[in-house]
Order: structure tokens, then C-alpha cells, then sequence
């Protein structure tokens, strides 16, 4: 292990040399916390004179690091390319020029028809998703994303409130979700919430256990490929669960609509005369 | 697919549908025992556990045995015999 004195800044605060400010910020509260004057973990690890170097250098890292000049002159004696953070703590996560964060994941629009009639295959996804998502009206920064649900059958879809998924604050990539109360949930809604939480399907996958396919044939409706409802059921649920969602309801909601895709097709009445 | 006829691997069949609720269904499980109210949080997976049970066994088999329910307890509820409760 280096000493302490060999480290290097970002060593110090444990962070990746491309690291946010804010994650920095985070990064220096952390270590300050753990490793200032009065804390009881280090008491017995190390002498005074090596924890008042430590918090020397901690302070030093909240100084340069935070700075972004000072930072950039750093990053430089250390041979790295000037860093461009991801975000601060007072700006857009997203800092892409021209791209706005919303860019990356559209708002999905409100169908009225989401279940399709007794007998009647679901159309294949790639019939009713258009291969590029339209683009999204300008939104101010940081406001949720207006992600909406299907509207199950009978309901308005207008007259339910959206509610917020309170997204924490992590990657760079996370956002808020607003799903509209009493959706229907569809696979496209839930590979948004995937998307919207910067996931892929092979981070889900591995994160669940539920293997790759079974992601990806819930994510396209395609109910015929899906397992038995007792094992979907517990597969939904972990999704869910990953993707900070109410498991039951949305177990409840997608196994509604498979069940419905699989009933046989209703007799017509008959005809009166 | 041909319905199973050997008890043996229906037996195992209904382990097996038993054992993957257990899996996906940890926190109600325990619930369920802790607030006696087992049988009705787990409703509809066990609904949907005997369901298949019962699409991959021959209607004889499935008449004259218990396997699916005998599953239930020794694969989830006895499982869970730390988990207090008063139902023990």
C-alpha cells in the first residue's frame, strides 16, 4: 500500500481521477467524517501525527479538486487529460453540449387501448414502437420526466395523477420518473423506468438473476414466450424491486394483460331479431 | 409434452414450483407466518404454482395424491420454522 504521502488526491478521497465535483464533495464529506480529528475509526489505527497528516491531505484534495482551475493544473503534474466532470453540484447532471439529458429518454405517450380484446394476439412490439422515439419538447433542467403509463381500460387516462418516483441521487443518468396512478404496466414502461434509471438489460439481468431473455421478452410483450405466471410473477417482482417500483402492482398489472392476450376469443352475442 | 405419470417426478415437479415461490417471495412469506396469514398473502402464487402443477400432471395423479399441497409445507413452510410465530 502507498503512503499516505504518495498518494494522489483522488486516492485520498477514494475517486476515479474523472470523478464529478459533486461526487468529490461527497467523496471529501465521507472522508472528513471517517477520518477527521474526532473520529473513533481511526482512534486506534493511527497516531495523531498521522491522522492530522491525513486530514491535511483531505483538506488539500477538498481545495484543489473542487477548484476547477487549480484541479485542472493538478490533473496536469499527474499526466492526466484536464478532466471534464460529468456534473456539479450546481449544475446539470448531464453536461453533454447541445444534448440536453431529456434527449436521451423520450416521454411515452398515453394510449387509451392497452389490453388487447379476448383472442386477439398483442401486435408485435416492433409494430406499435417506433424505431426512433420521437424527440422530446424542450423541458427545464432537472424537472421530472414525464413518463406515462398506459391507461388501463375504463379509467381516464387524464383524470389520475402522475406520481413521482423518487429517484435518488446517483449516476449521472438517473432521473426522475412520473408514472401516471392506475397505469397499466406494459414492457415498454418498464424498459423506460430501465432506461430512465440507467440501466441496461445486462446489468438487470445480472443484478436479478433473471436471465437476459426472459428481460427482454417482458420488455417486448411478447406473452407467448414468457414463462408460467408463477415463475413470471416472481421475475416481474424482481424487476420491480431493481427498479424501485411497487412489485405487486406491477406484477398485478403485467400478468392482467398476459392473462388477457390468452383468453380465448369472445363469442359474438347474438343477433336479436 | 406428455403429463407426468410417475408419482416420483411429480413429487419433484412440485418441489421444484414450490421452491421458486419460496425464492421469489421471501419478504411475504415471512409476513404471512409472522401475521398468520400465510395461505392468504401467498394466494396467488400458490394459485399459480398448482395451476402449472396441475397442467403438467395426469388428471389421475393429480386426483389421487397431495403432492403440490405436501410441496407447500415441507418446502416453504418448513423453511421458515425460525420465523416466530404463533401458528407453531
Amino acid at each position: 500500500m502507498k503512503r499516505l504521502a504518495e498518494q494522489t488526491l483522488y486516492e485520498i478521497l477514494e475517486v476515479p481521477p474523472g470523478a464529478a465535483f459533486a461526487e468529490i464533495e461527497r467523496a471529501c464529506e465521507r472522508a472528513v467524517a471517517l477520518y477527521g480529528p474526532a473520529s473513533i475509526v481511526t482512534y486506534t489505527l493511527m497516531s495523531t501525527e498521522e491522522a492530522s497528516q491525513l486530514s491535511a491531505r483531505i483538506e488539500e484534495a477538498r481545495r484543489t479538486l473542487l477548484d476547477e482551475a487549480a484541479r485542472a493544473r493538478y490533473d496536469e503534474t499527474l499526466g492526466l487529460a484536464p478532466a471534464r466532470p460529468a456534473g456539479r453540484a450546481d449544475g446539470p447532471a448531464i453536461a453533454e453540449p447541445g444534448a440536453s439529458p431529456e434527449a436521451a429518454i423520450p416521454p411515452v405517450e398515453i394510449s387509451p387501448a392497452p389490453v388487447p380484446p379476448p383472442g386477439v394476439p398483442a401486435p408485435p412490439p416492433a409494430a406499435s414502437a417506433p424505431a426512433s422515439p420521437p424527440a422530446p419538447e424542450a423541458a427545464p433542467a432537472g424537472a421530472p420526466l414525464p413518463l406515462t403509463a398506459v391507461a388501463p381500460p375504463g379509467t381516464s387516462p387524464s383524470a389520475p395523477s402522475p406520481i413521482p418516483l423518487k429517484v435518488e441521487a446517483g449516476p449521472a443518468v438517473e432521473r426522475d420518473v412520473v408514472v401516471a396512478e392506475n397505469a397499466a404496466w406494459t414492457g415498454e414502461v418498464l424498459r423506460r423506468v430501465r432506461e430512465a434509471r440507467g440501466l441496461s438489460i445486462q446489468q438487470i439481468a445480472e443484478r436479478t438473476r433473471v436471465v437476459r431473455h426472459h428481460i427482454e421478452n417482458i420488455e417486448a410483450d411478447r406473452f407467448g414466450l414468457l414463462p408460467p405466471p408463477v415463475y413470471l410473477r416472481g421475475i416481474l417482482q424482481a424487476l420491480a424491486r431493481e427498479l424501485r417500483l411497487d412489485g405487486q402492482k406491477v406484477a398485478r398489472s403485467y400478468l392482467e394483460r398476459v392473462q388477457a392476450s390468452s383468453l380465448p376469443p369472445a363469442q359474438p352475442p347474438p343477433r336479436s331479431r | 409434452m406428455p403429463l407426468i405419470e410417475a408419482p416420483e417426478q411429480a413429487l419433484r415437479l412440485a418441489r421444484a414450483i414450490c421452491s421458486d415461490v419460496s425464492l421469489y417471495n421471501e419478504e411475504k412469506i415471512v409476513k404471512g407466518i409472522e401475521q398468520d396469514n400465510f395461505f392468504d398473502a401467498l394466494k396467488e402464487e400458490l394459485e399459480e404454482g398448482r395451476e402449472l402443477y396441475r397442467s403438467r400432471v395426469s388428471p389421475d395423479l393429480y386426483a389421487r395424491t397431495n403432492f403440490y399441497e405436501r410441496a407447500i409445507v415441507d418446502v416453504i413452510l418448513k423453511a421458515k420454522g425460525h420465523v416466530k410465530s404463533k401458528i407453531w
